[in-house]
């Protein structure tokens, strides 16, 4: 346990120690900031709207806009912990100093896990308290929230997509290697997916987009949307996003020659 | 200790190495000398555990690389000088090895000296020449005070006075009791460093030479090498 404390520990070190992390910390602020300038917009029109056309406005959860962008930001730091060493040639210290590849990647997926955890957790309350401070006492349908209570589903598994988001990205990296190759799959999932399901006939698109990233946190948290799948489902989904990146980064972390 | 027992590596079906068998002792340099191709990085590698190997097995201290448990404190290696991420610092880069083995600080701005990178320890790697970048690899390599040294091709881009610094380093090592195997194909160095020479040719062991017995010989190093590897060479110039 204190070896694993001490990879993980290590590996924390390597995350605070380049730039590229704070780059794509940047880049999930830009998104919560123009999520809440988008809030903004919407808000000023809502209030210069007529009574009968506030009621056809749609809730004004930021964390549909924000969190897609916020994972996919925080799981490209995640999948950043195993391209960068490969890429970089630097991984070959890194499994010099610990040839323990299951260990070395358990390391790194304890943390990805905790830095999507806790990012998510950061950026969706910031979004969340950004769209209370912005939405005051305006009613439903545009405030999606009776009571700061009610918004507490909607952080917590939110923060639990981006978490998924992460170890997902982590597992591209190992299995990928290379980061635009991990980024762009990631995008495909996190970014790219859900808008193609758009394109689906009705049926398929609620089939196909219950299953994709972006749309669990929302079925997780049993909250109002049109997909199909129940909160114990979507957590079930979740589950596997995680079983199967992870795997497959595993097997090929440890299977194939490292450099 | 460093055993090699009946070795093969495939790369889809061509071969890279094949049965090769050697020991290395303790106590002397012993330089790994073969022409490109001939399997010396994809033996260090296996030795170290980046590769599997298809058959045998390599040991370090009777053990497989990947069994040990903090490996910096037995064996150090460099096997590239691009090896360290170039947005780090030097000094980031040796803690962030130095903390999965529970080594100190301390410890690495000693090493950081002593490969003479202390007033450049905060830059980041990126501005390195390769010479440094080599330093800060050998750096590493000495973090756990390791009984087992590997150096593959360590003089690359190192200038005469940093060349000097590596022989004496690795001869001192070597006095110590410690056991140092340095891969390279400048002959003039590995004459100039190690006591044994294992020749390696196409994957195999072609001869193992103790450098002082060249002269009773009546040969150099280089004319071993050369009638050695002549046959077992996989790309050769045609004399014109």
């Amino acid at each position: 346990m204190t070896l694993f404390l001490d990879v993980a520990a290590a590996e924390w070190m390597k995350l605070r120690t380049v730039r590229s992390t704070y780059a794509f910390l940047a880049g999930a602020v830009t998104a919560t900031l123009a999520g809440m300038l988008i809030l903004l917009l919407m808000v000023r029109a809502f209030d210069a709207d007529t009574l009968a056309d506030r009621a056809a406005y749609e809730t004004a959860d930021p964390t549909v806009v924000v969190m897609p962008f916020v994972a996919f930001f925080v799981g490209a730091i995640g999948a950043m912990m195993v391209t960068s060493e490969f890429t970089t040639g630097s991984v070959g210290p890194a499994l010099l100093a610990v040839p323990q590849r299951r260990l070395l990647l358990g390391a790194k997926a304890a943390l990805a896990g905790a830095v999507g955890g806790v990012g998510g957790l950061v950026f969706a309350l910031l979004a969340v308290s950004g769209a209370m401070l912005l939405l005051g006492d305006r009613p439903a349908p545009l405030n999606p929230w009776h009571a700061w209570t009610d918004a507490v589903p909607t952080v917590l598994t939110a923060a639990a997509g981006v978490l998924v988001t992460a170890c997902v990205g982590l597992g591209l990296g190992a299995v990928l290697r290379s980061t635009a190759s991990a980024l762009l799959t990631l995008g495909g999932l996190v970014l790219v997916a859900p808008v193609l399901a758009h394109f689906l006939p009705v049926t398929w698109q609620l089939r196909f987009g219950s299953v994709l990233l972006p749309n669990l946190p929302a079925q997780l948290a049993g909250a109002d949307h049109p997909y199909l799948l129940s909160p114990a489902g979507a957590a079930a989904v979740m589950a596997l996003y995680v079983a199967a990146a992870l795997g497959a980064g595993a097997a090929a972390f440890r299977q194939r020659d490292a450099t | 200790m460093i055993a090699v027992r009946e070795l093969t590596k495939l790369y889809g079906h061509t071969p890279a190495l094949d049965r090769l068998s050697f020991e290395v002792r303790p106590g002397v340099v012993t330089g790994f000398l073969g022409p490109n191709g001939a399997g010396k990085s994809t033996t260090l590698r296996i030795l170290l555990g980046l590769h599997r190997p298809t058959s045998g097995e390599a040991l370090i201290g009777g053990r497989p690389y990947r069994r040990i448990r903090r490996p910096l404190h037995e064996v150090g290696a460099v096997l590239d000088a691009d090896a360290a991420h170039p947005g780090r610092t030097a000094r980031h880069h040796l803690d962030c090895l130095a903390r999965t083995n529970g080594i100190g600080r301390a410890r690495v701005a000693a090493v950081l000296a002593e490969v003479g990178l202390a007033a450049v320890a905060d830059k980041r790697v990126g501005g390195f020449s390769l010479g440094m970048r080599q330093r800060l690899g050998i750096a590493g390599a000495l973090l756990g005070d390791p009984g087992v040294i590997v150096l593959d091709e360590p003089v690359n881009g190192l200038d005469a006075a940093g060349i000097r610094w590596i022989r004496s380093t690795l001869r001192s090592l070597a006095a110590q009791g410690r056991t140092v195997l340095l891969s390279s194909h400048l002959m003039s160095e590995v004459a100039l460093t190690a006591d044994r020479v294992l020749i390696l040719g196409r994957g195999r062991l072609l001869d193992e030479i103790s450098v002082a017995d060249l002269p009773v010989r009546g040969a150099t190093l280089e004319d071993v090498y050369l009638r050695l590897t002549g046959e077992a060479a996989e790309f050769r110039a045609v004399p014109r």
